[in-house]
């Protein structure tokens, strides 16, 4: 258990694990100390983990609402908190089938079932299902809706053919490459912005790697990597 | 939602049951009646859920029962028929899990029997139908009752296959664990203990029956 | 009339390789444990599968390896009786009897056979509730009731007291004189064998190693008397009373005991080879109740002991001391007396 309690322990959605987990390495390099450690979960999965005291130093969330109510009960550092980049949500379908032309030819019936976060504890499935809702489709399409316990699980299901179709975000539809087929992104006005932020969350001890760490991240090495990897850029204060 | 999960939960789990008195009767009896090479491999594979990780079950599963699984690919071609993300799903995920239960239960009820009442049975002219129905059923009851009721819990609780195989799509698989699971991870307190209490409160009785079946004439 | 043959050769686990012909009446398979007689009772059942051999029941048969045929227990129309009786413990008396009835109205069936075995009253008891006599009389009930076409007794028995034991001979020797089919009773007691066998086949290692009359097997001397030191003896009561009965060995009459008996009963004795007294020319004014002539048949002489059959003409085996027989000069084919008590002779069945 003691590299664990040494290490700087970070909580991030799972669409974000592996860019933070390139930025750790690099920040290792460039500022030599304990390791930091990347766990990926649904950012609803997190939240929940850090309301019951789970040793996290730093919180990344795929939207503001779970730090809004982290931030509510006093759990985050006042002033740490930031926003590190942005995504799209993408419709893509499995790889032998023809992706629809926009996002209201997913009510064609070959697309059985059609996989999306659980809303309650996904923000990529919140998003999903604001931007059905606005399309009129979410009625609809009900029935044929599968919830999964996070984008990547929402991902892996398309993957394996298990579901016909998935919204999840374009860096996840990247990492698949041509294993799932890729279809149009899905306008954004249509759901809230797609936006990661990042603050400290209340330790006993103060936790200056994980600051560090935290500035890392919003700076040129650490934006350069999020842009490498399809992530837009945040969003101007 | 709780009153669909439990609704859900009951049905999965009789459904399961039913399926499993059924099948692991007839394993645990041959286990119990026919020494053959190889007997007791064949009990260690049918064991294998029960202590297998429920997650290493599920993906097990999820590998035969996919829609382009080992089965669930032919099936699929064949019917139409999918099994992941249905009530079926749910179903065979708990019976899966409570299989192991009732196979060990009946196996034992059947090795603790004298194999010579089938014979005595046979020579008084029972078929081999009514010889099971009417000899050895009856005097296994006990073993074979208390192996119902634990895989009825087993059944009633899975969770990890379950969520693997079939989701948790509320209304549809979500059963009481996953609800009580997705209860704990959006916080809602109330409803997670409430839903815990209903599922100890169900278990505690079928324990009691067990209890009041497994005790000696 | 039919009779069961069965010729059985199994070499998986036990080796046994045996036949048997059983005619209508009591067949009694001898010999001691171990020798294979559950074994042999399993495989005629359709228990065991032999790996060669034959079975029939009159022309039906049931086992036959070269020609593969194999009924199973329930076509073979073979009833058994085991020795705990294994009555069905969730049946109660009158429905275990029920369970094999072929008859239409099997309630009334299993009533008279009830009755038949002398368990009418005991027609609503669980197994639980009925003693071990009790039990065994159910059990032949409940074979019977299923008309089977020959039926096996697995040393049915063993596990009751001596009273029972008696009892339940009289019922079993009712029960054959009644029915036509042949019964096969596997035991190791003497004195049951002699009681109750018509035939009598001796079971050793897993062969048959004589057969014939249980007289004759069991006599001293006999295959079955093992070199045994009793005297195993069936006759019928001439006449009983309080002072004392008497009775025919078949062509001997002895005194005995007083019995309880009618005239007319079989009764099986026994008389330990060391009580009789030989004598080389008759004896008046003895206290021995029995002064029986007879001729010397046999002289076998063993370490400490000389055993002479006196055939009387029903054989007596007397044990006598090395000394006791050089002095009498003693030879086959010599005139004697035996000098018997009355209290030697035991009754045993």
């Amino acid at each position: 258990m003691i590299p664990v309690a040494l290490a700087v322990l970070v909580a991030s959605a799972i669409s974000l694990k592996a860019p933070l987990e390139e930025a750790a390495a690099a920040f290792g390099v460039a500022e030599p100390g304990e390791a930091i450690t990347v766990q990926g979960a649904a950012s609803g999965v997190l939240l929940a983990q850090v309301e019951n005291g789970a040793p996290f130093d730093l919180f990344v969330s795929a939207s503001p609402a779970e730090l809004d109510r982290l931030a509510k009960s006093g759990r985050l550092i006042p002033g740490t908190r930031v926003a590190l980049a942005t995504n799209r949500l993408v419709v893509i379908v499995r790889k032998d089938l023809a992706p629809p032309e926009s996002l209201d030819g997913l009510d064609d019936p070959r697309f059985e079932k059609i996989a999306i976060g659980n809303p309650k504890t996904v923000p990529a499935g919140r998003y999903a299902a604001e931007a059905l809702k606005a399309r009129g489709l979410l009625p609809r399409l009900e029935r044929r809706l599968i919830p999964a316990e996070n984008v990547r699980q929402v991902l892996d299901e398309v993957v394996r053919g298990e579901v016909d179709a998935a919204l999840v975000y374009a860096t996840e539809a990247k990492l698949a490459g041509d294993k799932v087929a890729l279809g149009p992104e899905v306008p954004e006005a249509l759901h809230d912005p797609i936006v990661y932020e990042a603050a400290l969350v209340r330790r006993e001890k103060d936790a200056p790697r994980a600051e560090a760490f935290l500035r890392f991240l919003t700076e040129g090495a650490g934006r350069a990597i999020f842009a490498k990897q399809g992530f837009g850029p945040p969003p101007p204060r | 939602m709780i009153a669909a999960a439990l609704g859900l939960s009951i049905a999965v789990a009789a459904v399961a049951t039913t399926v499993v008195a059924v099948a692991g009767a007839a394993t645990g009896r041959l286990l119990a009646r026919r020494a053959f090479r190889g007997r007791e491999i064949v009990d260690a594979l049918l064991t294998l859920p029960l202590v297998l990780p429920p997650t290493v079950t599920g993906y097990g599963l999820l590998v035969l029962l996919g829609r382009h699984g080992w089965l669930g690919g032919p099936l699929r071609a064949a019917t139409g028929l999918t099994i992941p993300f249905t009530f079926g799903a749910c179903a065979i995920a708990a019976a899966v899990m409570a299989f192991p239960l009732m196979h060990r239960a009946a196996r034992v009820a059947f090795d603790d029997t004298d194999a010579r009442y089938a014979i005595a049975a046979a020579s008084l002219g029972a078929s081999p139908s009514r010889t099971l129905l009417a000899v050895e059923i009856p005097l296994a009851r006990r073993g074979l009752a208390a192996g119902i009721a634990l895989a009825f819990a087993r059944a009633l609780g899975e969770f990890g296959a379950t969520l693997m195989l079939a989701g948790n799509i509320p209304g549809r698989t979500q059963t009481l664990p996953l609800a009580v699971y997705e209860a704990a991870m959006l916080g809602e307190s109330r409803a997670a203990l409430l839903l815990c209490l209903l599922l100890t409160g169900v278990s505690v009785v079928v324990l009691l029956l067990v209890g009041r079946l497994g005790r000696p004439r | 009339m039919t009779a069961l043959s069965a010729r059985v050769a199994l070499s998986r686990g036990f080796a046994l390789d045996a036949e048997i012909r059983a005619e209508p009446g009591i067949t009694v398979l001898f010999g001691p444990s171990g020798a294979g007689k559950t074994t042999f009772l399993h495989a005629i059942l359709g228990a065991t599968r032999p790996a060669r051999g034959r079975v029939a029941v009159g022309e039906r048969v049931v086992f036959d390896a070269e020609a593969a045929i194999d009924l199973p227990i329930h076509e073979r129309r073979i009833g058994i009786v085991f020795q705990e009786g294994l009555l069905f413990p969730h049946l109660d008396a009158r429905q275990n009897v029920m369970f094999g009835a072929r008859d239409g109205d099997r309630a009334r069936t299993a009533d008279l056979w009830l009755e038949r075995v002398g368990a009418a009253g005991l027609a609503r008891r669980k197994p639980r509730d009925l003693s071990g006599g009790e039990r065994q009389r159910v059990a032949f009930a409940r074979a019977l009731a299923a008309e089977p076409q020959a039926l096996l007794l697995d040393e049915p028995f063993a596990s009751l007291d001596h009273a029972s034991r008696g009892a339940l001979c009289g019922l079993l020797l009712d029960l054959r004189r009644d029915s036509p089919i042949p019964f096969v009773h596997v035991t190791h007691d003497p004195a049951e064998a002699l009681r109750l066998g018509d035939a009598m086949v001796l079971l050793k290692d897993g062969r048959v190693s004589a057969s014939g009359l249980p007289s004759a097997l069991l006599a001293p001397g006999g295959e079955a008397s093992a070199g045994g030191s009793t005297n195993w003896l069936r006759g019928t009561v001439v006449e009983d009373g309080p002072d004392g009965a008497r009775v025919d060995l078949g062509g001997t009459v002895v005194a005995v005991p007083a019995l309880g008996r009618a005239p007319g009963s079989p009764v099986v004795l026994s008389l330990p080879a060391e009580e009789p007294v030989l004598a080389m020319s008759e004896v008046r004014g003895t206290s021995a109740r029995n002064v029986i002539p007879g001729t010397v048949v046999s002289i076998d002489g063993g370490d400490g002991a000389v055993d002479v059959v006196v055939a009387t003409p029903v054989a007596i085996r007397v044990r006598i001391t090395r000394g006791a027989a050089r002095e009498l000069a003693l030879a086959v084919g010599s005139r004697v007396w035996l000098l018997v008590k009355a209290s030697a002779f035991r009754r045993s069945g």
